[in-house]
């Protein structure tokens, strides 16, 4: 190895070792509301970092009895820790009386972020339906209720 | 005749015998005598664990074909869930989504199974995957 070649080794490793340190993690829950005038069945969404570096590490559900389990999400990417954005899906078999309505806590997304960019965050409905499969005009709007740094 | 003797002649003899008995000491167990308890004793053991050894193979045989046999039934009564086959645009809406997962579990007629409806709806929300038309 000669010599000016190890220092572009030292500089390297001393740069990203920087690069690292200077990058704190910090975690954040978003919880998502679908907005709908008639009862919701179906709901599906795309959740993504408009700023900053994000990650999915775990998915929620909300408080509607009508979609009590696990929503659908790309389990394998978000326990691989590739998820940098994610689709959250759920659908509901429950009689119309039983669906929700109004605004609702669809799911909750566990998030770790990193980098100094002040994190900020696209939510994109793709699709909500009735009890009849109508296509809803719903809206979807998010909270950030945590963000501690680690 | 004194009070002594008349408590006596009220007791029975059986009774005068058996309590007679109960203090006298007890038989003394010689050591010879503890070995041969314990080589009857190992005796016996033996012989039940060597019938047990026999009949063995027996119960394993039956065993591994009952597992064998569940196995089986499970293999062919479960077969893979393909959700290509039913990863369509259900509803015609131009895209696949969760409301094709919901038309097609609502749609009468047909048998699909919870297995299937997951696979179609993990399938719509795969990163790799979504909003691809097949």
């Amino acid at each position: 190895m000669t010599r000016s070649f190890r220092w572009v080794v030292l500089f390297f490793m001393f740069s990203t070792s920087q690069t690292v340190a200077d990058s704190p993690l910090r975690f954040a829950n978003v919880d998502v509301f679908i907005d709908s005038v008639e009862p919701l069945a179906a709901w599906q969404l795309e959740f993504s970092a408009s700023a900053g570096v994000m990650q999915v590490v775990g998915v929620e559900s909300g408080d509607s009895k009508a979609f009590d389990g696990a929503p659908y999400y790309d389990r394998e990417a978000v326990a691989q820790g590739r998820a940098d954005h994610i689709v959250v899906a759920d659908f509901s078999l429950e009689d119309e009386s039983e669906l929700p309505s109004g605004r609702i806590l669809v799911t909750t997304l566990h998030l770790m972020l990193s980098g100094d960019d002040v994190p900020g965050f696209d939510t994109r409905l793709i699709v909500a339906t009735s009890y009849q499969g109508k296509r809803l005009d719903a809206e979807i709007s998010i909270e950030i209720s945590d963000g501690r740094e680690q | 005749m004194s009070h002594e003797e008349d408590n006596t002649d009220r007791i029975p003899d059986s009774l005068i015998a058996e309590l007679r008995k109960a203090d006298e000491p007890d038989p003394l167990i010689t050591a010879k005598v503890d070995r041969m308890v314990a080589h009857l004793a190992r005796e016996q053991f033996s012989t039940r664990h060597s019938t047990r050894r026999q009949i063995a193979p027996g119960w394993l045989a039956v065993a591994a074909t009952m597992v064998l046999a569940v196995f089986l039934f499970q293999t062919l009564d479960k077969p893979e869930i393909d959700a290509t086959k039913i990863y369509a645009d259900v509803d015609n809406s131009g895209q696949i989504d969760i409301a094709d997962v919901l038309a097609l579990a609502r749609r009468n007629g047909q048998e699909i199974s919870q297995a299937e409806l997951d696979a179609f709806a993990m399938r719509v929300v795969s990163l790799a995957q979504n909003g691809e038309t097949p």
